[in-house]
């Protein structure tokens, strides 16, 4: 076994007490909170008798020690619960839900690395220029505005004014979705070699997903721009200059590829970032993702989709930082696994 | 990265660019498309219950009657009878109903939808405790049901047209460990006039006609099936329905309601809702038991200024029932907003001063419930009360309303009629043994009025009853069990081409499907 294969075992390995601790603790907060899920999914008009009801199908009688063990042992067989509030399985909310935000939130970090670091060369490349001031401009425009009303302005200029894209959803209503294969219906319908559904589907996508992206566009282009700044100053920079190497081959590709490991951890922070805060534009845009349903069962205080979405994100967060580690060493060769 | 980009690879961007900006929205002229402000959580008629799965409900199965407009009509029953005291009720069912799958809606299939919800219990169950038993549902044959209630209920047929019948063999079939729920939660065992189609969850769901429904059309022509496109925010669905995305937006926000009016093509009904808003005070509370200091409380609302200070057009509401509500009672004894009337109240409290503190309860970040507590903040800043503007969130507010203990002094209350009957919210709001729901937040206590709503449910003549109901009201208004604030006017906007739709109170704020068709939709 390599280094690097040792190396992503253990930090897998790491995930088990990770997740154990984090659904330990989210189950302690959810049940010691004040508030009356039951009553709120009886209904206004519940009598004592109907909540009781309530209360007992769900377990939620029974101690806390039981119930934890109840859902643990439930995990291992796949059921995840149920949603108080809708009675749905919260394994096929998670289901329906979770790709339609990853593949936000991935459309988003991918424009906002592209935009970022292009930004941030130029901004480098002509330090204290014009186009270093114009980027900083559009940064700072798009990140002191609030997602939600460029969200809103952006559908209603693109979508409602000039009809480029769509106003809402992730498909036009009358399409069906491509076949499932992982649920981000541009990646199936490319799967399944559905052009015309890709195309849909990537119109539905850009306009949420630029938005999304602008959260993580300041500080992409700014931590290129700076490292940008420190690369160029360096020896070997100067010296492929000087042996008259082409200024494409010095930027594109040497110095980016030393700039890229800072922006690389930036881009794997906004990714949590972007998806935990998707919320906002998922709701301009009708986009059926996690966001909603988070906040939803938060107020709701449904227990069991709060769990369920805990360990999804603890999975998320884990999984993006062990790719991460394992990006530096393919950008770096002098990085080690040990 | 910007660099060196051959032709050929420029030329493929290029056409993807194209594929995609020119993918055109795929239109069909007799589906109607519906931009529905909540999900559809749950299609089973045991368990579900609000605005939307009604909408399902009413669309997937048959009832025993159905609220159509503000009437109550007979649906699968062809004649019925009661016995004197409103105890026992017999349905003749019509003759030609059929499941989806083609077998018969019989009396056994009532009795057997009626006794699946009493025993899982769900939301939809409260209007019928107290009142029935495993034993009240009996079918005499196979198109006859009878109801032996417990005891005697007159508003028995308002509460029918949530009794959805479901095909007792598909339950049966699927039963599970849990009576059928984890099926019915998600598919459709009924008669109605739609089938389910796509049902993409959080996302969308498609209804599709049924072909030869069994009741036919009401108006001949028909939708091929319609969408219930889950649209939450209202500019959102403001825009789809501008852009021709949807026909029909079901929340419009107030600043939106000109320009979609303005807009060619597009109307915005709007009728008095029956959502009200209610100040609920405990009238066991520390200091909003003493009556006196509710009417000052009263008093330090103003009620004439609500409409400005609301974003939806509002009704003033003029007691504890609205005036477009079965049971109203003009000339009620209602505060108005006088803060001398208010000072001169407190002084018989034994706070003459004021130098008191009440606790304002309201859902957070939720204005509309937040506006009214700062105009009574105001109002009761003038006779030296402190009102402590506390925000919750729903389920803690619920909490709190378990007992007079931990009930607020004041809180913030929406309510809706379960039925078309004054008893639907006001023995559930006003009479003594409903402590501890939501809606009895008061925690009200007159053994007089207790009597009169009792009484009330139980006379078979309508008169009587609305008689009792009006002695019960002017009692609850002079003990000013609560602050009536307004109700909520609805707004639903639509294209002009949909055509059949009917305002009903019971759901003010979306459509009978069934009764809709389309001309010249786009």
């Amino acid at each position: 076994m390599n280094l690097k294969a040792g190396y992503f075992i253990r930090r897998v390995l790491l995930l088990i007490p990770l997740l154990v601790g984090l659904s330990i603790l989210t189950f302690s907060i959810s049940r010691v909170v004040p508030g009356d899920p039951v009553g709120l999914a009886a209904g206004p008009q519940a009598t004592p008798e109907i909540k009781a009801a309530l209360r007992k199908e769900f377990g939620l009688d029974q101690s806390l020690p039981v119930q934890y063990y109840k859902y643990v042992s439930g995990l291992f067989k796949g059921d995840w619960g149920q949603s108080l509030y809708s009675r749905r399985d919260v394994a096929d909310d998670l289901r329906a839900f979770f790709p339609a935000t990853l593949e936000l939130t991935l459309a988003a970090v991918f424009i906002a690395a592209v935009l970022g670091t292009i930004l941030g060369v130029f901004a480098a490349l002509y330090q204290n220029r014009i186009p270093d001031h114009l980027s900083r401009i559009i940064v700072l425009f798009f990140v002191s505005f609030p997602q939600f009303w460029l969200a809103m302005i952006f559908q209603l200029i693109f979508g409602l004014m000039l009809d480029w894209f769509p106003i809402s959803k992730r498909l036009d209503v009358l399409t069906p979705p491509p076949e499932r294969i992982t649920g981000m219906y541009t990646v199936d319908s490319l799967l399944r070699g559905d052009l015309e559904t890709f195309g849909a589907s990537v119109k539905h996508l850009f306009i949420p997903a630029l938005v999304l992206s602008f959260g993580a566009l300041a500080s992409i282009t700014r931590i290129t721009r700076a490292n940008m700044l420190e690369a160029l100053d360096k020896d070997f920079v100067k010296m492929e200059r000087a042996v008259g190497l082409p200024e494409k081959l010095v930027i594109g590709k040497y110095v980016l590829r030393t700039v890229f490991i800072a922006t690389l951890t930036v881009i794997s922070l906004e990714f949590g970032w972007l998806m935990a805060g998707a919320v906002l534009v998922e709701t301009i845009f009708d986009w059926p993702g996690l966001g909603l349903y988070i906040v939803e069962s938060s107020l709701r205080l449904d227990f069991q989709p709060i769990m369920g979405i805990t360990i999804i994100y603890g999975i998320v967060f884990s999984t993006v930082n062990i790719v991460t580690d394992l990006l530096y060493g393919l950008l770096d060769p002098r990085i080690r696994y040990e | 990265m910007f660099y060196g980009f051959k032709a050929t690879s420029r030329l493929v961007l290029v056409a993807i660019a194209a594929v995609i900006f020119f993918a055109a929205p795929v239109h069909a002229s007799n589906i109607l498309l519906y931009g529905g402000n909540q999900d559809i959580d749950n299609i089973d008629p045991a368990t579900g219950e609000n605005y939307s799965i009604n909408a399902a409900l009413r669309s997937l199965y048959d009832a025993l009657f159905i609220n159509r407009g503000a009437r109550v009509e007979p649906h699968l029953v062809q004649s019925w009878e009661a016995s004197d005291d409103s105890s026992v009720w017999t349905f003749k069912l019509k003759s030609g109903a059929v499941f989806h799958d083609g077998s018969p809606v019989t009396a056994d299939a009532v009795v057997y939808s009626f006794n699946r919800i009493l025993e899982i219990s769900g939301p939809p169950s409260w209007r019928w405790a107290g009142i029935a038993d495993a034993n009240t549902a009996q079918a005499l044959d196979d198109h006859t049901v009878r109801f032996t209630l417990t005891q005697p209920f007159a508003p028995f047929i308002g509460t029918l047209p949530q009794l959805f019948v479901v095909n007792p063999a598909v339950v049966e079939a699927n039963r599970g460990d849990d009576f059928g729920q984890s099926y019915l939660k998600g598919t459709s065992a009924g008669s109605g006039p739609f089938t389910q189609g796509r049902w993409e969850i959080g996302n969308l769901y498609e209804f599709k006609a049924a072909p030869d429904y069994w009741a036919g059309w009401r108006n001949g022509s028909h939708l091929d099936g319609f969408m219930w496109i889950i649209q939450r925010d209202a500019a959102t669905q403001k825009n789809s329905l501008l852009a021709g995305e949807t026909h029909i937006a079901d929340t419009i926000a107030g600043s939106d309601r000109d320009d979609v009016e303005d807009a060619a093509g597009k109307v915005v009904y709007i009728n008095d809702g029956s959502m009200a808003n209610t100040l609920k005070m405990n009238n066991q509370g520390k200091y909003t038991s003493d009556i006196n200091l509710r009417k000052a409380v009263a008093h330090a609302m103003n009620y004439a200024a609500l409409p400005a200070m609301q974003d939806i057009p509002v009704t003033v509401l003029p007691g504890p029932t609205a005036a477009n509500f079965i049971g109203y009672v003009e000339g009620l004894d209602i505060p108005t907003y006088d803060i001398d009337k208010a000072r001169e109240y407190l002084s018989k409290t034994p706070w003459p001063d004021g130098g008191i503190s009440l606790d304002y309860v309201y859902v957070t970040d939720f204005p509309r419930e937040e506006v009214p507590g700062l105009m009574l903040l105001e109002g009761l800043s003038k006779i030296n009360i402190t009102l402590n503007m506390v925000p919750m969130l729903w389920p803690d507010m619920v909490a709190s309303c378990a007992t007079p203990e931990t009930g607020p002094d004041l809180i913030n209350i929406y309510t809706l009629p379960g039925y078309s009957d004054p008893d639907a919210h006001l023995y559930n709001q006003y009479h003594s043994s409903q402590w501890g729901s939501f809606n009895s937040c008061s925690f009200y206590k007159n053994d007089k009025v207790d009597d009169l709503l009792s009484r009330a449910r139980a006379l078979p003549d309508l008169d009587a009853r609305l008689a009792l109901y009006a002695d019960a009201q002017r009692q609850i208004a002079a003990d000013q069990t609560s602050v009536w604030m307004y109700t909520e006017d609805a707004m639903i906007g639509m294209d002009e081409c949909v055509k059949g739709y009917e305002f009903s109170p019971m759901y003010p704020i979306t459509v009978l499907f069934q009764d809709l068709y389309m001309e010249g939709c786009n």
